[in-house]
């Protein structure tokens, strides 16, 4: 093996010191159980996962959102129908899971429905709609108050 | 939030590929005179931004850029 030149190997990649066609990587998935103990979907979508051991601090900042704003409950079905959506991307011929996403999709439509009458649009395409062009009408998504500290 | 419409804003009809000026045209997208910058910049602006109007302003042309 060590005494092939990089050209004579059948590898595409760099021999070196490693036997040929080595693995680049090995991927190590830790086995997880059951989803147990999991959290609320409300927390779980402000927190950013459903696994309370992967709910981290970045730097030194503990991660503390609540999901108590309007857009939540729509923020939660878009977001199982677009994950959903991805999985579709790769098993498109799944009719079951299609179904489903046939049926967040319609839940999430009257979401946005009921959201838009209460709270004005989304999406600019929405205002065909309203009385009048209230699309910049605050707060804007990055615009609610959490409770400060101290 | 994004979402993408599977249209284009004006109709395009190849007859002729030519990679080497779509290459000349995608290396402009890039750097920092570049689309890709300047959406970043517009975006991220708009949350700082006390007025409302302008909160609007930089959204669509931070979204055009995109």
């Amino acid at each position: 093996m060590t005494d092939m030149t990089p050209d004579e190997t059948s590898c595409r990649y760099k021999c070196g010191a490693l036997p040929d066609c080595a693995p680049l990587a090995v991927g190590l998935v830790p086995p997880q159980g059951d989803a147990a103990p999991s959290y609320a979907p409300p927390k779980a979508l402000a927190r950013g996962t459903l696994f309370p051991g992967l709910d981290l601090p970045l730097g030194n900042v503990v991660n503390s959102g609540t999901a108590d704003i309007p857009t939540a409950e729509l923020m939660a079905i878009d977001f199982a129908a677009h994950d959903l959506s991805l999985y579709l991307d790769t098993h498109p011929d799944d009719t079951e899971a299609f179904e489903t996403y046939k049926d967040l999709l319609r839940l999430a439509k009257e979401g946005m429905e009921r959201y838009t009458r209460l709270y004005g649009p989304v999406c600019k395409i929405q205002l065909a709609e309203s009385q009048r062009f209230n699309w910049l009408k605050g707060p804007w998504p990055w615009e609610y108050a959490g409770k400060r500290e101290g | 939030m994004f979402i993408y419409q599977k249209k284009l804003q004006y109709p395009v009809k190849i007859a002729n590929p030519n990679p080497a000026l779509a290459k000349i045209i995608l290396s402009q997208y890039g750097g920092p005179n570049g689309e890709l910058g300047a959406s970043m910049r517009y975006l991220s602006q708009r949350y700082a931004m006390p007025d409302d109007m302008v909160k609007g302003v930089l959204t669509d042309i931070g979204t055009e850029e995109l």
